[in-house]
């Protein structure tokens, strides 16, 4: 069922979004779309199907905390799973992220096995 | 000392007031007022002009170093379009690994199946030195997709780099539009550079050795955080 999943990866860094989608194919998650800031994400979100977001933080135009804050105040995503993967680094930062209701949180540089883990942990808590 | 320049400015000012004031000789009072004016407007007059020198001979510099329009003109744009071109090029080069990596890694795919599937058709008594190349194909192969894959990972370094350089070209915009404005305020430039739009934002991107504060360690410490948050 898994492998159905239909991810969004949102990077504003057109290498990072190829990374990521590359290493979500290996885990056998071939369905991933992609776009490069919350702005346009967001339409991508509303209109259905999407099963995981994966995000970056510091983006133009609309930065991936006010993406998350979008899809968590918004009913028919509210229960999206958010892997904010981002370079910003600071305590209070991640500490603002989980207040927001992000599901995991990957500092970049991260290894293949972080990802791994942290979309299957996610993916298991909301199993359960 | 101050005081006594100001006591004996308006000593004999105050004396004529008191007398006039005394004699109840109202145009004696007007004229001593008029001189108690008079003293203290060409005070306001010499420190107005005492700025106003100031700031012609700080133009006059401005005007004559000729290094600060250079600046403004022309090496800070240049230093801002280098940047752009770093960007440029960095991005490219990821890609054009990517692309490199992502033709690579399905013959290596290809290779393991084919070995495996030789190796099927050998028997186990026979083809022993063919049987053992076809293993050690099959370990390197794996080793070398692997590798790949860690290339691929690294080019994260774009993205990172990326973040860094974007930041420092938005400050050097900044000091850009902040010389332009005063090269123009000196008479010399001909207009300046559009404004550069500042980021509007407090991230800062990746933590740079001995310039960020407050950052985690690493991964471990944001999953003990996050652990410690409850998710």
């Amino acid at each position: 069922m898994s492998a159905d999943l239909k991810f969004l990866v949102v990077d504003d860094f057109s290498t990072m979004r190829r990374i990521v989608k590359n290493f979500l194919n290996d885990l056998g998650y071939s369905n991933v779309v992609e776009a490069d800031d919350g702005n346009t994400a967001l339409p991508i979100l509303k209109a259905g199907g999407i099963d995981f977001l994966v995000t970056d933080w510091n983006m133009p135009g609309m930065p991936g905390l006010e993406l998350l804050k979008a899809v968590r105040a918004d009913p028919a995503m509210a229960k999206m799973p958010v892997l904010l993967v981002t370079a910003e680094a600071k305590r209070e930062q991640i500490i603002e992220a989980a207040q927001a209701g992000v599901n995991g949180y990957v500092v970049k540089p991260f290894t293949a096995q972080t990802l791994k883990e942290k979309i299957e942990k996610i993916l298991s808590s909301k199993a359960a | 000392m101050p005081e006594s320049r100001f006591s004996s400015r308006y000593l004999l000012l105050v004396a004529q007031l008191n007398s006039a004031l005394a004699a109840a000789d109202e145009k004696a009072f007007e004229e001593a007022l008029d001189g108690v004016l008079r003293q203290r407007e060409s005070g306001l007059l010499a420190d107005v002009q005492r700025l106003s020198d100031s700031l012609l001979a700080a133009l006059n510099r401005f005007r004559t170093d000729s290094r600060i329009v250079t600046l403004a003109e022309k090496e800070i744009p240049d230093a801002r379009l280098r940047l752009d071109h770093v960007l440029e090029m960095t991005e490219k080069a990821a890609h054009r690994t990517l692309d490199l990596i992502e033709g690579a890694v399905p013959m290596a795919d290809a290779t393991v199946r084919r070995t495996v599937e030789i190796a099927d058709t050998l028997d186990d008594h026979t083809h022993n030195e063919i049987r053992t190349f076809l293993a050690e194909t099959r370990g390197n192969m794996e080793g070398i997709r692997g590798n790949l894959k860690e290339v691929m990972l690294t080019q994260g370094f774009q993205d990172l780099s990326g973040q860094i350089l974007r930041s420092v070209r938005t400050l050097i915009g900044e000091t850009e539009t902040v010389l332009a404005e005063l090269a123009a305020l000196a008479g010399e430039a001909e207009g300046g550079k559009p404004p550069e739009a500042p980021s509007g934002t407090a991230l800062e991107g990746p933590a740079v050795p001995g310039v960020t504060q407050g950052a985690v360690a690493g991964q471990s410490d944001v999953d003990d955080l996050i652990a410690g948050l409850g998710i």
